[in-house]
């Protein structure tokens, strides 16, 4: 008989004895680290810039932005997915997240929304990656901009030059910077288990710092009435120009709107800018002791950093600076205009504007803040390598794409395929070779349509745990007899698939829908410009190509003699 | 072959091969289930080690009540019909229930030769239990049942095992199959940070496993079945554990590596067996050829009452398909 011993839980619940693989965990902080290593990306610098990103009116009401209550609002409803995702895992603790739960409850057609579910989200988190690659050389200039702020540098004041051609961050000078970072991302993926883990949680914790930093700093030295009078001088812009924009760009709104043509848009937005939170739940395998804990911890923790940095911190760093300056700026970004120094509204970069004095602490904060967008491509990558493992071992795609490699100890051709498919995006970012009818205005992939395809190919990794909580306690009962909250799972899913329809039929299918009908009426068209300027052609195009993926595998698998009606067969325990 | 047409109907012997278990009850059930319907029409069976539960967990009588913490939730039973499904509920995750007094518990804290005694008594129970199932619901099925013992089963068991009318032990043994095919059994590992009951050191697992493979008549149609898979194949990746085997993890993630048995390896690349079967560590399940002989661990999720298994179609010729399954 093995040696036995009284679990840590007082002796009382649990008596375990001396055996083997008791221990496979992983810890709630590094859960927590993960999740918010994976949503942070660009917030700590540019959470003001998102304000914008909808291109819908924004107001204040008590002190906060109706984006900062949208983020709260937003927060509340992820509690649910958080709830569920925690039950879902502390069953069925396996790596994988929702492509597990999706593949198992789901009657039928399970494997196959598993599988496009999986495939979208991998491409969302793609598009994530190519979007965070330009900001991380724009995060470069904008430090050599704070330097040149501070030491008056002539190098340092021309730093929006670097990597640029004709002004902008593109064509060969924005094509090899961006090679360079990959390189860099790549340098970090390959290295061996222990070491990436070092790396990737050293550049974290400077992240988190900075965040602390400019916070507490920007509050105590940041001030609307200097960042006006020292904008001119700095930037050659004036803070009256800013909030025209603000004016002329319909972004400067009157408190909250309830409006279906708005609040949809932000909470798209803010679910951008969450993405990422519930990632431990992906890992959920491996986390340590009570899995409901682990998880619910990892998830909400990180969901709680995620609400403050997007209501609270921003709205307060804003309020110091103006928001109505933060909003036309932004909103001047986002179509192209011209913006203070040519840069979009970055946190630092601001602070030196109007305190530019403490111009080492901006420094700090915005080459900090750029390793945050460098350290989520590594952690993505890390994170589509899982879900390409699992799709390998589900022969949704070939066996030798999730191979693991014996140096990594990680699915290589799977990591240099995602890393692949980033050099691709950086391509057509950098140089005109689409089509101007499918990329507007230049033949380039422009980053806002970046954005919107990110969201609109993550629609099933939100809708899908909502479906999956409901009919788990019709379709799989046996799975969760022992989950959490199982009497409740229903009720979670109905909330959390009301918020996610909500939000995806007004600022997703809903434009989509009225696009089309304007474009049927006679004498209109430009419906395909819509579809291209907001990334839905690509989308589309995906969705497409995920369905016939599928049915190819199926096919081929089915050709071979693998039988993969027997790959979820339901075997009955009694 | 045309594009649309599923492939010739079958004529090998198909292989349904799983493993690690550890006392999940559904699991076990699910499986006998698997093999009475002949859901995968699988013409054998072989199961790669580890029976037993690790965990007890006290079910302790309060007044007119019996209350016991299960997944980190206090569950409390006021009837028989409520204290059955929470014992069931014990049973699936693959631990042991016992009903007993606060008192009870508290002294089985300090005491572990009790408590070792009591570990005893429900794992052969349970043991026996399934053996006695496997008989009653496979009988006439004509499927053999091969199993073996892993290393967090202790020694114990082997008299129940031994005793078993349908499942066939194969631990250091060389047991003949449907399809001219020849298993032969280990059910051991080599050392772990755990100290298992069944632990040999990698010079004696080899010697075992060569003093076997003699006995086969040939490789060709040898299947190895044994629990710890082999060194470095990717089917024995695990966390790697600090001296106090506490998780080397950081920024969410875990540090692995391998832990197999390079006296395994060195047999599968010495032997070169169509087949090599295992299980042992529960998330690396895969396959991987190492020569021309196939090695598949199917992992584990039993505790989750989830059934992972590999279907493996063996032809005149060798090995024809293999492909992963879960129920």
């Amino acid at each position: 008989m093995a040696e036995t011993t009284a679990a840590p839980t007082g002796g009382r619940a649990l008596f375990v004895r001396q055996s083997s693989g008791l221990v496979r965990e992983v810890s709630v902080r590094n859960a927590l680290f993960y999740n918010t290593a994976a949503f942070i990306g660009i917030t700590v610098a540019w959470a003001s810039v998102f304000y914008t990103l909808a291109f819908v009116a924004v107001g204040k009401t008590l002190g906060l932005t109706s984006y900062g209550w949208t983020a709260i609002l937003v927060g509340g409803c992820c509690v649910f997915l958080g709830l569920i995702f925690a039950s879902l895992a502390t069953v069925m603790p396996r790596s994988g997240g929702d492509y597990v739960f999706t593949s198992r409850l789901i009657p039928k057609v399970g494997p196959f929304v598993a599988w496009v579910e999986s495939f979208t989200l991998v491409f969302a988190s793609l598009a994530v990656i190519a979007f965070e690659i330009p900001i991380v050389l724009h995060n470069i200039q904008i430090s050599g901009d704070i330097i040149g702020i501070g030491t008056g540098t002539g190098f340092f004041k021309r730093a929006n030059g670097w990597f640029t051609s004709g002004g902008s961050v593109t064509s060969w000078p924005g094509f090899i910077a961006a090679l360079v970072v990959i390189a860099l991302i790549l340098l970090v993926v390959v290295q061996p288990t222990r070491r990436f883990h070092r790396i990737v949680t050293g550049l974290g914790a400077i992240g988190l710092l900075s965040w602390v930093v400019m916070w507490v700093a920007g509050l105590l030295s940041i001030h609307q009435a200097s960042f006006e009078a020292n904008l001119p001088k700095y930037t050659g812009m004036t803070a009256a120009a800013l909030q025209k924009a603000a004016v002329t760009g319909g972004v400067l709104g009157n408190g909250f709107s309830w409006s279906t043509a708005v609040l949809p848009f932000l909470m798209s937005v803010i679910l951008f800018q969450y993405i990422g939170f519930q990632y431990s739940a992906y890992i959920a395998g491996e986390v340590r002791g009570n899995i409901k804990r682990g998880i619910l911890i990892g998830v909400l923790g990180a969901l709680f950093f995620a609400v403050v940095m997007n209501s609270f911190y921003v709205d307060t760093l804003s309020s110091r600076l103006g928001t109505t300056n933060m909003l036309g700026w932004g909103i001047n970004y986002w179509s192209g205009l011209k913006t203070p120094l040519g840069q979009a509204t970055a946190l630092p970069l601001a602070a030196s504007i109007s305190s530019p004095s403490l111009w080492p602490i901006w420094l700090f904060v915005s080459i900090a803040a750029t390793l945050w967008p460098f350290l989520l491509c590594p952690v993505y990558i890390s994170l589509i390598s899982r879900i390409s493992l699992a799709w390998s071992m589900d022969r949704q795609v070939p066996k030798w794409f999730g191979e693991v490699n014996e140096r990594l100890r990680a699915p290589l051709n799977a990591i240099l395929t995602a890393v692949g498919f980033c050099v691709i995006l950086e391509i057509l970012q950098n140089f005109a070779l689409l089509p101007k009818s499918i990329a507007p205005p230049d033949g380039k992939l422009n980053l806002v349509s970046t954005i919107w395809f990110s969201i609109l190919m993550a629609l099933l990794s939100w809708v899908m745990p909502g479906v999956n909580a409901i009919v788990s306690r019709f379709s799989r009962p046996d799975l969760i007899r022992n989950a959490p909250w199982r009497n409740w799972l229903w009720a979670f899913g109905l909330v959390w698939l009301a918020f996610a329809v909500f939000t995806y039929w007004f600022a997703g299918i809903k434009p989509i829908s009225d696009a089309v009908s304007n474009a049927l009426k006679p004498g209109k068209g430009g419906v395909l410009s819509y579809f291209n300027n907001t990334g839905i052609t690509l989308t589309i195009a995906l969705y497409a190509v995920a369905v016939i993926i599928y049915i190819i595998v199926a096919i081929k698998n089915r050709a071979s003699g693998v039988q993969t009606s027997l790959l979820y067969k339901e075997l009955p325990p009694d | 072959m045309p594009l649309l047409k599923r492939a010739s109907k079958r004529r090998g012997t198909r292989l349904y091969v799983v493993s690690d278990f550890h006392a999940s009850d559904p699991a076990w059930r699910k499986l006998l289930n698997a093999i009475r319907l002949n859901v995968y029409q699988a013409d054998a069976v072989l199961y790669a080690g580890d029976l037993t539960g690790k965990a007890m967990v006290p079910i302790v009588a309060v007044g007119d009540r019996y209350e016991a913490t299960l997944l980190g939730q206090r569950r409390v039973a006021r009837s028989e019909e409520e204290l059955a499904a929470l014992e069931r509920d014990v049973a699936s995750l693959g631990y042991y229930a016992f009903r007993t007094t606060k008192e009870e518990v508290d002294a089985l804290g300090g005491d572990r030769a009790k408590l070792d005694a009591l570990f005893s008594r429900e794992i052969q129970a349970r043991v026996t239990q399934w053996l006695d199932l496997a008989a009653e619901r496979l009988d006439g099925t004509g499927v053999p049942l091969i199993l073996i013992p892993g290393n967090d089963d202790p020694y114990d068991i082997d008299s129940s095992l031994a005793a078993s009318q349908y499942c066939v032990n194969a631990d250091g043994a060389v047991v003949d199959i449907p399809g001219d095919l020849q298993v032969i059994g280990l059910g051991k590992s080599s050392p772990t940070p755990w100290h298992t009951p069944r632990e040999v050191s990698e010079d004696a697992f080899r010697e075992e496993i060569y003093s076997l493979a003699d006995e086969a008549k040939d490789p060709k149609r040898t299947i190895f079945l044994i629990h710890c898979p082999p060194y470095g194949s990717g089917l024995d990746t695990a966390p790697v554990l600090d001296e106090n085997l506490r998780l080397q993890a950081s920024a969410g993630d875990l540090m692995r590596g391998p832990v197999g048995s390079t006296g395994v390896l060195e047999a599968v690349q010495q032997v070169r067996p169509l087949l090599s079967v295992h299980g042992h560590i529960h998330e690396s399940g895969g396959e991987k050829k190492i020569g021309p002989t196939l090695c598949v661990n199917p992992g584990s999720e039993a505790g989750s009452g989830i059934v992972r298994g590999y279907l493996i179609d063996v032809g005149s010729d060798g090995i024809e398909r293999s492909f992963r399954v879960e129920g």
